[in-house]
This record gives structure tokens, sequence and C-alpha cells, in this order.
């Protein structure tokens, strides 16, 4: 099991890169894997999601407690409560529970879609001259 | 007695190749002379106009060309051929003097000066003409002598704290600014435009890059006002001089402007930057460039905020220099200490939207997913679903290799159906809990893991904690939940945690030991509420 990041470099081959241009193809396949499990949704779930990442306390407090009504309770929440403790301006812990959860819940083929993605980009990166077959 | 017969051809003398060589100059000369007259004529030298007299739309006067041409510079002389100052009609050096002697030069030695001779904008509009005649070649051809002339100068001026990715980076920046002067040049030059420019621009066009000492910006920039000063000297303004210590190799006749004149300071997305040119968009929107993380970037100016005034002083600028480099040590010090959400929490939270609205902005630009003839609206829709991408594929790329997963597990027990029909399956979610530390992700990219990513999770309940001699039932009743419906999951958790539970002789399902639960069963249990 790996890290999101260390997979998405070792998938692409791109380890061996400097730290900016991996950093910023990181970046790059993230919203490209988006994009990628957002074909699945609907216009609906995608509102939904966007407005749960803007922080709209209302949405996310209806979805907690739709889905989650225990989530108070959770050891993930728990954790970020604690960590945000001494933060005034870190993400809220619903927030990111509410979108980790979401994700979870209504993105199908998680890891066909993430795969596929990431391949379509090395190819684009081997074409580009990015990196080399060999990475 | 002599012979007689045929004479011999007569001897010529030297004198007469001499005098038939001065005959062939004069020829030329009167031939040059016949063509300036003709072209002179042509361009109204002699008309006689009476007082007040306005020519027809899109012409001018002999008078007014005269007064419209640059009083200083180099500039090509159409009627000799070569380069001339302009002020004082010398030729601007010997080549170009024996340039002017050429009556009839080469055409593919002429094409060649003439891209390498042009100036940038004389480029640019060069450019937006074989675009619109759909002339790939000379297309190609032109954006090869532009970057080029980029590299060459990014090179010569790059400063020795900038790397070749820096540089190759800027290069690619200045050839965009190039495209969309040539896409703006193209989409504001009517016929009677292209006709006028193609006549008067190309008389304007400056010699450059020659060497030769007095040689002056390209005056045909001047006549297109500021909008060109990124590429009549890109590496001494913007993107190099926001790293260069020394900036006095940028210094020019743009630079006694900046002396006279603080910029104007605004804010984009709460941080503070520098306003460069600006100009208007193909539909109407007003733009602006501006200095942001080191990169010139171009936003619409309806999304800068002005900031109050303040004196501008580079001790200030050090100071302010050096406090963010305080805060960006310790950022980074927060970033290696920080757990895994925390590590990503710019995913979340809206500085991080504001911050990275003009990299989105400027990508999408190169993506082609944003054009110019977008309305600032669209523009942000294409940037929210940018943005909620990323956010979706980090957490999605999270919960494919396991982290979130686990978390939500661990939590409260649930499986989605989502997850199992992806790669997570139910089998590797068993695999993951178990051994739950040995599963925890590397956090850090780079490989060093920040020593407060353990996030073992701490006993949700004390009641967890089983005295000696407790049974099910018991354990139930101290969790607050129901006692009996111990008996409906106990065989359920005996097959999941036989190393926490046993059967016993009365053939229900005791605990094994004393102490804490482990905290998978602890999970489960919570999820059983």
């Amino acid at each position: 099991m790996q890290n999101d990041a260390n997979y998405i470099i070792d998938t692409l081959g791109i380890a061996s890169l400097d730290d900016d241009v991996r950093e910023d193809i990181v970046d790059e396949a993230y919203e490209r894997i988006g994009d990628a499990v957002s074909q699945g949704l609907s216009d609906e779930q995608q509102s939904e999601y966007q407005r749960i990442i803007d922080g709209d306390q209302s949405i996310i407090d209806e979805y907690l407690n739709a889905h989650l009504p225990n989530y108070k309770e959770m050891p993930m929440y728990k954790q970020i409560m604690d960590e945000n403790s001494d933060n005034p301006e870190a993400v809220g812990a619903d927030k990111v529970l509410a979108s980790f959860d979401w994700v979870q819940r209504y993105v199908p083929d998680i890891q066909a879609r993430t795969d596929e993605a990431l391949n379509a980009y090395r190819q684009e990166l081997l074409q580009g001259g990015v990196i080399s077959p060999a990475n | 007695m002599p012979e007689t017969g045929e004479s011999p051809t007569p001897h010529l003398s030297g004198q007469y190749d001499a005098d038939s060589q001065k005959l062939a100059d004069e020829r030329v000369k009167l031939e040059l002379k016949e063509r300036k007259l003709e072209q002179e004529l042509s361009m109204g030298k002699y008309d006689v106009h009476p007082e007040g007299f306005t020519p027809p739309e899109g012409e001018m006067t002999y008078e007014q060309y005269l007064a419209q041409r640059p009083s200083e510079g180099v500039v090509r002389d159409e009627l000799n051929g070569g380069y001339r100052e302009a002020h004082t009609g010398r030729y601007a050096s010997e080549e170009d003097y024996l340039a002017g002697k050429e009556v009839m030069p080469d055409e593919e030695t002429a094409d060649r000066t003439r891209l390498d001779d042009l100036g940038l904008v004389a480029l640019a509009k060069e450019f937006a003409e074989a675009k619109q005649r759909n002339d790939i070649a000379d297309k190609k051809e032109i954006e090869e002598a532009v970057r080029s002339r980029i590299e060459k100068q990014a090179y010569n001026e790059k400063s020795g704290n900038l790397t070749v990715a820096d540089v190759e980076k800027a290069v690619e920046q200045e050839m965009r600014v190039f495209y969309d002067r040539a896409e703006r040049l193209g989409a504001d030059r009517s016929p009677s435009d292209t006709d006028q420019s193609s006549e008067v621009g190309d008389f304007v066009t400056i010699k450059t890059g020659n060497g030769d000492e007095g040689i002056t910006e390209n005056i045909s920039e001047q006549q297109f006002g500021e909008e060109f000063d990124t590429l009549t000297s890109p590496f001494k303004s913007g993107r190099f001089a926001n790293k260069e210590p020394n900036k006095e190799s940028g210094v020019d006749s743009e630079g006694s402007a900046d002396e006279t004149e603080a910029p104007k300071k605004y804010t984009f997305g709460g941080v503070e930057v520098e306003v460069g040119e600006e100009y208007e968009a193909p539909d109407g929107s007003e733009m602006v460039s501006i200095i942001f993380n080191g990169d010139k970037v171009f936003v619409s100016k309806k999304l800068l905020i002005e900031a109050e005034a303040e004196p501008d002083s580079g001790q200030e600028d050090d100071e302010i220099e050096q406090e963010e480099a305080e805060n960006d040590q310790e950022d980074g010090e927060n970033e290696r200490q920080s757990s895994w959400w925390s590590r990503n929490k710019k995913f979340f939270g809206i500085n991080y939207y504001a911050a990275q609205w003009t990299m989105m902005l400027q990508r999408s630009r190169e993506r082609g997913q944003i054009t110019d003839e977008m309305t600032q609206e669209e523009i942000n829709e294409v940037l929210e679903r940018k943005r909620r991408n990323q956010v979706l594929g980090m957490v999605t790329v999270a919960v494919a290799t396991g982290l979130a997963t686990y978390l939500a597990i661990k939590g409260n027990g649930v499986h989605h159906d989502a997850v199992a029909s992806g790669g997570v399956t139910p089998d590797t979610m068993h695999d993951v809990t178990p051994g739950i530390t040995d599963h925890l992700p590397s956090v850090d990219t780079a490989g060093d893991v920040p020593p407060s990513i353990d996030i073992s999770v701490e006993p949700l309940n004390p009641s967890y904690e089983i005295p000696s001699g407790t049974g099910g039932e018991a354990l139930f009743q101290r969790l607050g939940l129901e006692p009996r419906s111990w008996y409906r999951h106990q065989d359920d958790l005996l097959n999941r945690f036989p190393g926490s539970f046993y059967r016993m002789d009365s053939g229900n399902v005791g605990i094994a030991q004393s102490g804490w639960l482990p905290n998978e069963v602890q999970s489960y249990i919570e999820s059983l509420r």
C-alpha cells in the first residue's frame, strides 16, 4: 500500500525529475484523475461536492447527518479536531470527513479510473519526452 | 612588302575596358535614379497640393509620411536598400552601404535577412499576416526566428541564480506573450490597415542585433505603445527582474519611467502583486499582467483589489523578503510535522483557491481550456471545475491507495459499495485492518516521514478496557448497548477476531483476555450502534 503522491510518482515514473516539476505533474495528475472520476457523476453530485469543498456548512451538516450521524465519534474526526485545536486556520474536520466519505460513496470504479487516467498521462509524458520508457 | 589579306582584330587598349566599366556603372546609377524617381513619384513626393489638402482615408501625403517617419534609430532604405540612421541619413554600417548598392539582391538572402532584421513587433505582424494567409511554412519560420531571438536574449541575460529550466520556462512565457500579441494584431487588422502597414510598416522596420553601435530599440514598438515592452526587453522586467538581485542591467528608457512613478500595488487572492501592462481583451474585458509567484501572468483586472499606497524602498523589500523567507521556513516546519490531511489542507482551503487561481488560469490557457473569447464568468467556471477536480482527484487517490478507506473503516465500519466496486475490495480492507500500522502510507513524498504521522487511534471509550472476568453481555452494557444484543453478534465477533474472543463450554462467546480491546474490534463494535 502506498502513499497517494508516491503512488502517482511511481505509476508515472517521475521519481527522478526535479522536485518542482514533479510537484507540478502530481498536481496535474490529481486534476486529471478528478476529471476522470467526475465523468461518472451527475451535475447535482458535482455541485454537491463543490459546495462541500467550498465549505458550505449547511451542505456539510446535511451530508454528515444523513450519512454519518455519529461522525463526531469517529477517530478520524477526533484526530483532525485534535490537530486543529491549536491551528485556527486549519480546515474543518467536518469538511474533510464529508469530502472523503462523499468520494467513497459516490465515485465509481475508483482504482480503474485512477489507473486509466494515470496511464494516459504517462503516455503523454513519454511522447513529450518528459520521461523515458526506462522510468 | 607587307602581307595582304584579312586584317587582324585591332587590339583594344585598357582604356576601353575602363570606359566600358564606367559606362556600365553610370547605367546602373541611371537605373537606380530612375527607380528612385519613380518611387518618389508614386509616393507623392512631387505632388503639389492646395493648402489645407486632406488625403483620402488610408492615404497620406509625402509630407505626412516624412513627418511620421522616425527621427532616430535605424530604418530600412526602401529606395536604395540597406539601412540608414534616420536622423543623419548615413548608412548604418559598411554592410548596409554595400547592401544599398545591390540592385537585385538574392531573394533567399533577402528573405533570411528580412526575418533576422525584423523587430519583435514586426515579427508579430508578420506572424499575424501569415496566419491570415494560412501560410504554415511562413508561420513556422517566423516562430523559429522569434524563439531563437528570445532564447538568445534569455541565455545572455540569465543570472547565476536561475536554472536552465527557469530560463526555458521564461522563454515559453515570452512566446505566449508573442502569440497573444500576434493574435491581437491579427484581430485588430482591417484590410486597409494591412495595406497601409505593409507599405509603411516595412519601411520602418528596424535592424537589430547586428552589433552596430547606436542601433536603438525597434521604432515600430514605439508606435504600438508600451504593449510590447515585455518583448523588447523580456528579461529586464517581469519575472527575471523579480529574481535578479541586480536590476541595473535592465535599466533603459523604461527604467527611467519606473524611477519617476512608483508602480501601483494590488492584491490578488490576498497576495500583494505588482501590476504591469494593461490591455483590452477581444471580449472587451480589461486584462493586466502581474508578477505572481515569480511568474508573469495575465489576469482579469476585476480580480485585483487596489492596496493602500505605501512608500516603497529597497530596505522594505528586504524586510518583506526576509519575513517571507521566515514564513516559508515556518511553513516548511509545519508542513513536515503535519499529518496527511493537514498537509493536504491546501486543497480545501480558500487561500489555496485564491493562490492557485493564477496558476490554474495560466495552465488552462496553455491547454486551450481558456480562450480570450471567454467571459470572466466562463473563465471562473473553468477554474472552479479544475479546482473541484483537483480535490476530487486527490481524495480519490487517497481512497484508492487505502488511506481514507482505512480511516473510514476504523471510524465507523462503513463499507460503501462504491469502494468495494473499486480497487479497495472487502478483501483488501481485511488486509488493511489487522496490521494497520504496517499499511500506513509514508506521507511525505520525499520519503521523510513526519514524526507526528502516527495516526493510531485512541480508544473511543474507556469501557473498552476490559476488567478480568468481564463477559460479552456486561461489555455491551458498559458500552451503552443493549446487553442482550451481544448474543446476536457474538458469533460474528468470534469469526472476525478469533484472537480476541473464544468459544466457551456453554457455547457462547467470551472475551479472550482482559485489558484494552484491539482498535479494530472497537471500531467494529462501534459500527454496530
